[in-house]
């Protein structure tokens, strides 16, 4: 088992930038998530761990051991391909047999542990089969074996789900997450389903273009993006984003937002933004965040329904004001229609600002 | 079917009874196109099964009735498996000895070289890469005809007129380029991503090329095995021009030697002897065409 540490990694293919000076501690034992969108850099990334591209710059540690220039061969690392990169003319048996024949593993002993954990994601019957005559999610199986069947230090996952039914992606994140618990490996999890890197994941790097952007619990991924990009990335529905200008009215402070939505500002973000001097802002508020009353509130903005929506267990409501948009998530039982006037309640603490030229979170009380 | 449009117009779209009409039809049309294809192919392959089978014929008769006709059934047209036709003759063996060196020879050379290039060229970036990728099928596409005199003259400097190594030599650079470019795109359908899986595995760089990429390509290296072996024993041009000695002599200077030296051609000798020189190739054809046709068809999906 090992903890991994990226020291200002940069990767380069020619001019393009892959990976741009990266660091990050990932800790024994865990289970650490690489999100983001397509083309960001995730799968560099695994592949610089796994020894088969070298970073341009920077350092990679294992247990304090700079692994930079050492073979894969020589790291213990089990890989997942998005891909699965199954060898197409051994079977299933061969396949995840191989990293143990390479090993020198006696045969009784390779039969052993080949069938244990083909048994354990539900493969055990397909074994004499070639890769070409399995399903694609089955084939995603047998790779996941492959990389786990040598007991790896550490385990890298490229979206290792992706291809799985509904049903058997929840069984199989679970079965992953049992196992890695069991043998305590350091995982890394690559995935740009934001669900999986919360479900699974001890601690989640969001990735763009090359970059982190923010290296937190799951909890606070949701609860305190770092940017507006983290904003917007996570969670679903998406959070509510608009450009917001400090003003006062009558005395009091309000956002205003386009020129028909006032939003009057709590307390005490009026009292963190104080000591600030630029008036202009986003504004971002997640839509479970807005609370829907039938009375007026002193922080509650009036609102005429324009649409609901029913998603399962709950209603988005939908309200216009000019060019912006208030979305609201409400449980589903809540009677509200088209038309109906309500007031709406953003919870003072779950209000997010970011500056409008860096994009970055302002950091509010509490 | 004049008619059978009258029979149809009255009746309504979709209706079961025009589906079925219409359905006559297509067989009818479906029938009459298999007809035609086999007569079109039974036509096209005549004048070859007609060509091979007077071979075979006038190869086992004792002369030809109006100069055409396989007339009496005789096996002496064999005889130069155990005799010498006329000293003019090399040995036969020996001769069918340097024809098979000439075309395991190429097989081997082929396998050797065009593979390990391929591998290279396909997965290695070089200076001067697309270069190279650019030379080879330029050179192959020269005519080998445009080159004789020059490699005449290259094969006397060299003192390799008359041996079968010089004609070998010549025939394998004239030869890889195809190979590799052939082997080049069985490789390039192979995924990194399969050849990276097998170094995180703990494989090394070699054993990766021996354990996984090679066994991919298998069907490649069979086709270019089998193509490279047809093609050095049914080697002729360079044959003739660059070796005279008869020791030295293939299969194809052999029966060229029988149409060219008799005054009047002994049709049953060279029927005979060009048999004994189809044989093999049809053979060996025969016995490996399962992994010809496995490469046309479906690629690397052996
Ligand atoms: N071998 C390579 N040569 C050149 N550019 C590359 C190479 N590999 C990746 N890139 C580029 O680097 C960037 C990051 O690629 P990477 O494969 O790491 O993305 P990713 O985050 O895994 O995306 P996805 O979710 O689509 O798999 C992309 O812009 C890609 O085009
Ligand atoms: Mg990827």
């Amino acid at each position: 088992m090992a903890a991994v540490v990226l020291k200002n990694i940069t990767k380069a293919f020619g001019s393009v930038v892959a990976v741009d000076n990266i660091s990050l501690e990932i800790p024994d034992g865990q289970v650490t998530a690489l999100l983001g969108p397509s083309g960001c850099g995730k799968t560099t990334t695994l592949l610089m761990l796994a020894g088969i591209y070298q970073p341009t710059r920077g350092e990679i540690f294992f247990d304090e051991v700079m692994v930079n220039g050492i073979p894969p061969k020589l790291r213990n690392v089990g890989l997942v391909f998005q891909s699965y990169a199954l060898y197409p003319h051994m079977t299933v048996f061969e396949n995840i047999a191989f990293p143990l024949k390479l090993k020198k593993v006696p045969k009784d002993e390779i039969r052993q542990r080949v069938q244990d954990i083909a048994k354990v994601v539900q493969i055990d019957d397909l074994l004499q089969r070639k890769p070409a005559q399995i399903s694609g999610g089955q084939q995603q199986r047998v790779a996941l074996c492959r990389a786990l069947v040598k007991n790896p230090d550490l385990l890298l996952l490229d979206e290792p789900l992706s291809n799985l039914d509904a049903r058997l992606r929840i069984e199989t994140r679970a079965e992953i997450k049992r196992i890695q618990q069991e043998l305590g490996i350091t995982t890394i999890l690559v995935t740009h389903d934001q669900v999986e890197a919360v479900t699974m994941a001890d601690q989640v790097a969001v990735m763009r273009n090359g970059v982190i952007q923010q290296y937190s619990s799951p909890e606070d991924l949701l609860l305190k993006p770092a940017n507006m990009f983290v904003a917007s990335f996570m969670g679903d529905p998406p959070m509510n984003l608009m450009e917001a200008e400090l003003s006062s009215e009558n005395g009091k402070s309000v956002f205003r937002c386009g020129s028909e939505l006032k939003i009057p500002v709590p307390d005490a973000i009026a009292a963190a933004l104080q000591s600030r001097r630029d008036r202009e802002f986003i504004l971002g508020v997640r839509p479970e965040n807005l609370e829907l009353l039938d009375e007026p509130h002193e922080l509650a903005v009036p609102g005429t329904v324009f649409m609901v929506e029913l998603l399962g267990r709950d209603k988005l409501v939908d309200f216009r004001f000019g060019e912006v948009a208030l979305r609201a998530l409400v449980p589903a039982d809540v009677a509200v229609s088209q038309g109906e006037k309500k007031w709406i309640r953003p919870q003072a603490h779950r209000i997010h600002l970011f500056g409008k030229a860096d994009r970055q979170a302002v950091p509010l009380a509490g | 079917m004049a008619q059978l449009k009258q029979e149809i117009a009255h009746l309504p779209r979709f209706s079961p009874e025009r589906l079925r009409i219409e359905a006559r039809k297509e067989q009818r049309k479906a029938r009459l196109l298999t007809l035609f294809i086999y007569t079109f192919l039974i036509v096209a392959s005549l004048p070859i099964i007609l060509g091979y089978g007077w071979l075979v014929l006038n190869s086992f008769s004792e002369t030809l009735a109006y100069g055409v006709l396989p007339k009496g059934w005789t096996i002496k047209n064999f005889r130069f498996l155990w005799e010498l036709p006329s000293r003019y003759y090399p040995d036969l063996w020996r001769t069918t000895w340097n024809t098979l060196l000439l075309a395991v020879g190429m097989t081997i050379i082929m396998i050797l070289v065009a593979t390990p290039t391929a591998y290279v060229i396909s997965r290695m970036k070089f200076p001067g890469r697309n270069m190279m990728l650019a030379m080879t099928l330029i050179l192959h596409s020269f005519p080998g005809v445009t080159l004789l005199i020059s490699l005449y003259y290259v094969l006397r400097s060299l003192g390799l007129l008359n041996s079968i190594v010089g004609v070998f030599l010549v025939k394998a650079g004239l030869m890889l380029p195809l190979g590799i470019w052939i082997m080049k795109g069985f490789f390039d359908n192979i995924s990194w991503d399969v050849e990276m899986s097998g170094l995180v595995d703990g494989a090394t760089r070699m054993q990766t090329l021996y354990k996984i990429i090679l066994p991919q390509v298998k069907p490649g290296i069979a086709a270019m095995a089998i193509f490279s072996f047809i093609n050095g024993w049914s080697e002729y041009i360079y044959v003739i021009t660059f070796i005279q000695k008869k020791e030295s002599w293939t299969l194809s200077s052999y029966v060229n030697s029988i149409i060219g030296d008799f005054q009047f051609i002994d049709y049953g000798l060279l029927s005979a002897t060009a048999l004994f020189y189809i044989l093999p190739v049809l053979l060996f054809f025969i016995f490996t065409q399962k992994y010809l046709m496995t490469v046309t068809v479906g690629g690397t999906k052996g």
